[in-house]
C-alpha cells in the first residue's frame, strides 16, 4: 500500500500542468484577402443572423463566420470570463451594451477600425477615436395597452394619472433598462426613482417581462425597446407605441474588433459587409430596429435614423463616461428607492 | 470501493472539474473583499430573501412530499401510478416557465384565479409566492427518494404493527415513516439547496414584488452583469451560498444519521399495500386535489400560454405557435442534441454518484453535494475561466495529455454533471445506507469476487435510487438554461438555449410550446414504460 502510494507520488513529481491558448484555432491572418474563421459574439437575434449568413457567404466566400449568440448580458459574461482566463476566441463583438464598449476602450481591448462603409453613420453613433461604431440602433420608448391614454413623456410616468400602472425594466439585470435609468437620472437626478416608486411603478425584470405585464393587463404603461414593441404588434399584440416628447433613449448596437483577434483582416471584412446597404436593410427589417445607415427608413414605417436622433436624448461619449463612472451609484439609487 | 485510491481518484476528478475552477474564481476576490460584500446591507437583505424563500420551499416540499409518498408507495390508493407520474413532471419544466404559469394564474391584478375568485385573492409575487412555486417545483426531489426508500420497507413490519392492533394511519406513521425519514430529509435538503441556487423563479416573482424580494442569486446575477469587479463580488456572494450548503448538508447528515436504519436484507420483499378501506376514495380525492393544484393547474396555465395569440389574451386561441416552433428544423435538432447530452450527463451523474457513495466517505459526498448549491451562473463562469485555455499535463517534459475543453460540448457536459452530481450521490447514498450487507457477504462467502458480489447482490437493490437519480438529472438537464447559455459551443443550440432565446426575444408562448411538447414526450415515455412493465408482469404470471 505504502509502496504504491510512493510510486504514484514519484510518477506525479515528474508532471506539471501548463495552460495555453487553444491549439487548432484559426491561423493568424494579418494581410491579404479576407479568409479563415471569424468568431462573432453577438446579441443580434438568431433570425437576423440567419438572414445575414447568405450575404456574408456571398461577399466573403473564403471566410467562415461562427456566431455565439445570446443576450448582451450573457455574451458579456462569457467574454469576460474567457478574457479573465487569458484568451477568447472572440474576434468581433456586436452587442447592445454601449458602456461595455467604452470600458473596453479604457482597457485598450479594441483594435481601432473605421469601415469605409460606415462613413455615413451619424457622428453620435461612432467612437470618435475609431475604436468601435454602431451597426444598428435600438430605442427605449413608451408603450401602452391599446386604447389607453398614455403618458407623453418619461417624466409623466410619475404623475398620479398613472399611479400603479407603470412597468419598468430592472436596471440591475437588464442592460437596456440600465441605459434608460442613466438617461432619466441625467435629466431628473436621483429623485426620479423615488417619484416613480411613490407612484407605485413596478419593476419587471427584462424587456420581455415588461411587455408581458402590459399584454397581461398587470400594467397599462411601460418603458420598452422599440424592437420588442414592433415585433409584438406584428404578432397581433394590443400594444401602442408612444414617442416620449422628452426624448427617447437610443442604445447603439456597436461592433468592435478585439485587439486579440487572430484574424484582423477577416474581422474587418465582416464589419464592412454588415455596414453595406443590403446588410443594413436586413438588420433593420428582420430586427425591427434602426440601421446605422441614415439612408434607410426606420423599421416598420417608424421615422428614419436622423429623425430618431432628433427625437432622442443626446448620446455621446460624455453619456458613456457617465454610465461607466456613475453606473454603480445610479443602480444603488434605483434599488434603494424601490426597496422602500 | 473502500480503498483510499478510489476516493483519491474521485476527489481528483472533482478537484479538476469543479473545486479548482471554483476556488480559482473565488480567490480572485480575496477574503477581505468577501467581508465587505457580505456586510453590505443589500447583501444582507438578499441573504434574508434566500433564507426565507428556501426554507419555505423546503418546508412546503417536506410537508406535502412525505405524506404523498407514504400514500403512493405503501397504501392501495387509487390511481397511485398516474399520480406518481404527475408528481415527477415538475422536474421536466424549466422553473421559470413554471413561474410564468403561476404569474398567469395568480398575479394580483389580472391572474386567472384572481379574476375567478375576486381581485387580489392571491399574490404570487414576494416571499410566499417564491417559496410556494419553488416548493412545488422541488416536490419530486422529496417524493422520488422517499418513495424509493419506502419501496424497500418490508411489508411484514407493517403487518406486525397491524396484527398488534395499530390502525392504518398509526401503522403508516410509526413503521414506514421513520424508516424513510432519512431519505425524505435528504430530499428536503436538496429542495433547500435547489431553491437557494435557483435564479429564474426568484427573478420573475421577486423583482416585481413590492418592495422587491431580492435573493442572493438575483443580486449575484446583477453583480456579474455589472462587469469589471462584478465577477469577484459575485464570487463572494456564492461563497455565502456554499457555506449555506455545507451547513444544510451537515445538519441533514446529522439528522438522518440519528434515524438511519437498515431496511432491506435483500430477501424478496413482499409488497402488500396497506388497505385504506372506506377512506380509499376520499383520500384519493384529496390527493388528486392537491396534485391538481400543485402540478396540473400550472401545467394547464403553461399550456394555455402556448395557445394564446398573445400573452394574456383568451380570445381566439390558436396553435400557430405550436406550428411555427415544431415545424422549425432548429427545434428538432436542438432537442435531439439535448437528449444525447442530457442522457450522457444523467449516466455520468448516476455512475459517478454511485462511485462516490460507494466510498462511504462523507467529506467526498459533501463536496459533490455542495456543488448543487453553486448557482449555475457561477459554476459556468468558473468552468469558462478554467478551461477556456487548453490544460496540458506534462509528464517528464513530454506532453502526456491535453485537455482542450474550451468551446466544446464536453465542457457543457462537465457543467451539467457537476451541477447535478448531488442527485446521484444523495439518492444512491441513502439507498446504500438502508442496505443490509448480509446479502453481499453471503455472495462473497459463496465464492463470488467483490465485483461479482457487487453486481449480483448490491446493484439490483439500488435499482430504484439509481433510476431516480437518472430521471431527475435527465429531465432537469433537458431544459437547463443558465449553464447551457454560457457553456454552449458557438453556433450550436440545445433546448435550454432555444427556450431562453424564445422566452426573451420572441414570445413566452413559443417557450411554453417547447415546455409543453417536452412534458407530453415525457408523459408518453412514462405511459409506455408503465405499459411495458404491466405486460412483463402479466407474462410472468
Amino acid at each position: 500500500m505504502r509502496a504504491t502510494a510512493a510510486l504514484v507520488l514519484l510518477a506525479l513529481s515528474g508532471c506539471r500542468i501548463e495552460t495555453a491558448a487553444p491549439a487548432g484555432g484559426a491561423v493568424v491572418v494579418a494581410s491579404g484577402a479576407p479568409s479563415g474563421d471569424v468568431w462573432v459574439y453577438t446579441s443580434m437575434y438568431r433570425h437576423v443572423l440567419d438572414a445575414l449568413d447568405p450575404l456574408l457567404r456571398e461577399a466573403l466566400p473564403e471566410v467562415k463566420v461562427h456566431w455565439f449568440q445570446a443576450g448582451s448580458e450573457k455574451v458579456a459574461s462569457r467574454l469576460e470570463a474567457e478574457l479573465a482566463a487569458g484568451g477568447s476566441a472572440c474576434d468581433v463583438l456586436m452587442t447592445s451594451d454601449p458602456f461595455l464598449y467604452q470600458r473596453f476602450k479604457r482597457e485598450h481591448r479594441w483594435l481601432p477600425y473605421v469601415s469605409p462603409n460606415g462613413v455615413r453613420t451619424p457622428k453620435a453613433l461612432v467612437d470618435l477615436d475609431g475604436e468601435f461604431a454602431a451597426i444598428r440602433v435600438s430605442t427605449m420608448v413608451l408603450v401602452t395597452a391599446q386604447g389607453v391614454a398614455g403618458p407623453k413623456t418619461f417624466a409623466a410616468l410619475s404623475s398620479p394619472e398613472f399611479a400603479d400602472e407603470v412597468a419598468l425594466g430592472d436596471p440591475m439585470t437588464s442592460g437596456t433598462a440600465f441605459t434608460w435609468a442613466v438617461a432619466v437620472e441625467r435629466s431628473g437626478g436621483d429623485e426620479v426613482f423615488a417619484k416613480l416608486r411613490a407612484n407605485k411603478a413596478r419593476v419587471a425584470g427584462g424587456n420581455a417581462a415588461v411587455l408581458q405585464k402590459i399584454e397581461g393587463h398587470e400594467a397599462r404603461v411601460g418603458v420598452l425597446l422599440l424592437e420588442n414593441a414592433l415585433a409584438a404588434q406584428a404578432k397581433g399584440s394590443a400594444v401602442a407605441i408612444a414617442w416620449p416628447s422628452d426624448g427617447a433613449v437610443i442604445i447603439p448596437g456597436y461592433a468592435g474588433v478585439l485587439s486579440t483577434t487572430r484574424n484582423a483582416v477577416g474581422s474587418k471584412a465582416v464589419i464592412d459587409v454588415l455596414l453595406t446597404l443590403k446588410a443594413q436593410r436586413v438588420i433593420s427589417e428582420f430586427g425591427d430596429m434602426h440601421a446605422a445607415d441614415p439612408r434607410l427608413p426606420g423599421p416598420k414605417g417608424t421615422p428614419g435614423l436622423e429623425a430618431l436622433l432628433e427625437r432622442s436624448q443626446p448620446f455621446d461619449e460624455a453619456f458613456l463616461e457617465r454610465g461607466l463612472t456613475d453606473g454603480e451609484r445610479i443602480k444603488r439609487a434605483f434599488s434603494q428607492a424601490f426597496a422602500q | 470501493m473502500k480503498s483510499p485510491f478510489a476516493a483519491a481518484g474521485l476527489f481528483a476528478l472533482l478537484a479538476v472539474f469543479a473545486v479548482v475552477p471554483l476556488v480559482a474564481l473565488l480567490v480572485r476576490s480575496g477574503a477581505d473583499g468577501w467581508l465587505s460584500v457580505w456586510s453590505d446591507p443589500a447583501s444582507l437583505w438578499a441573504l434574508r430573501g434566500t433564507l426565507l424563500t428556501s426554507a419555505g420551499a423546503a418546508a412546503f416540499a417536506f410537508a406535502f412530499g412525505v405524506p404523498l409518498s407514504l400514500l403512493l408507495e405503501r397504501t392501495d390508493l387509487a390511481g397511485s401510478r398516474v399520480l406518481r407520474g404527475l408528481l415527477t413532471l415538475p422536474t421536466a419544466i424549466p422553473p421559470y416557465i413554471w413561474a410564468m404559469g403561476w404569474i398567469a394564474l395568480a398575479n394580483p391584478r389580472a391572474g386567472l384565479l384572481n379574476l375567478l375568485l375576486g381581485r387580489a385573492t392571491f399574490d404570487i409575487y414576494g416571499v410566499a409566492g417564491i417559496a410556494f412555486v419553488l416548493g412545488g417545483a422541488g416536490l419530486p426531489l422529496v417524493i422520488l427518494p422517499t418513495c424509493a426508500a419506502l419501496a424497500r420497507v418490508d411489508a411484514s413490519l407493517e403487518e406486525a404493527a397491524r396484527l398488534s392492533g395499530a390502525g392504518v394511519w398509526r401503522t403508516l406513521v410509526t413503521v414506514p415513516l421513520p424508516l424513510a425519514l432519512p431519505s425524505a430529509l435528504s430530499g428536503t435538503a436538496l429542495v433547500f439547496l435547489y431553491s437557494a441556487s435557483s435564479f429564474g423563479v426568484p427573478y420573475l416573482l421577486g423583482v416585481t414584488a413590492s418592495p422587491p424580494t431580492p435573493t442572493l442569486t438575483t443580486r449575484l446575477y446583477g453583480e456579474v452583469l455589472s462587469g469589471a469587479t462584478g465577477l469577484e463580488r459575485a464570487g463572494a456572494l456564492s461563497v455565502e451560498l456554499l457555506l449555506m450548503a455545507a451547513v444544510t448538508l451537515l445538519l441533514n447528515s446529522w439528522l438522518s444519521r440519528a434515524g438511519n436504519v437498515r431496511l432491506s436484507s435483500g430477501k424478496g420483499l413482499a409488497r402488500r399495500p396497506l388497505p385504506l378501506g372506506r377512506l380509499r376514495r376520499p383520500v384519493a380525492l384529496i390527493v388528486m386535489t392537491i396534485v391538481f393544484a400543485i402540478t396540473l393547474l400550472p401545467m394547464m396555465a403553461v399550456f394555455l400560454t402556448s395557445v394564446q395569440p398573445t400573452w394574456g389574451v383568451l380570445d381566439g386561441l390558436t396553435f400557430k405557435h405550436w406550428a411555427s416552433v415544431l415545424s422549425n428544423a432548429r427545434t428538432l435538432e436542438a432537442a435531439l442534441r439535448s437528449v444525447v447530452i442530457s442522457a450522457g450527463a444523467a449516466l455520468l451523474v448516476t455512475g459517478v454518484g454511485l462511485a462516490i457513495a460507494l466510498t462511504r466517505r462523507r467529506w467526498l459526498e459533501l463536496l459533490g453535494d455542495g456543488l448543487f448549491a453553486v448557482p449555475g451562473t457561477v459554476f459556468a463562469l468558473a468552468l469558462l475561466v478554467a478551461f477556456s485555455r487548453d490544460v496540458r499535463l506534462v509528464a517528464f517534459d513530454r506532453i502526456a495529455f491535453v485537455l482542450a475543453l474550451g468551446n466544446t460540448f464536453a465542457l457543457l457536459l462537465v457543467g451539467y454533471v457537476g451541477k447535478h452530481l448531488a442527485y446521484g450521490i444523495r439518492n444512491v447514498s441513502d439507498g446504500l445506507a438502508q442496505l443490509d450487507p448480509s446479502l453481499a457477504e453471503a455472495a462473497r462467502l459463496s465464492g463470488a469476487g467483490p465485483v461479482r458480489a457487487f453486481l449480483d447482490a448490491v446493484l439490483p437493490q439500488l435499482r430504484r435510487p439509481l433510476a431516480a437519480a437518472f430521471v431527475l438529472t435527465f429531465l432537469t438537464c433537458m431544459t437547463e438554461l443558465t449553464v447551457s447559455v454560457l457553456l454552449i459551443p458557438s453556433g450550436t443550440e440545445v433546448l435550454g438555449t432555444l427556450v431562453f432565446e424564445l422566452q426573451s426575444y420572441a414570445d413566452p408562448a413559443s417557450a411554453a410550446v417547447i415546455a409543453c411538447a417536452f412534458i407530453m414526450m415525457v408523459m408518453m415515455v412514462m405511459a409506455m414504460t408503465s405499459l411495458a412493465g404491466r405486460a412483463r408482469r402479466e407474462r410472468r404470471r
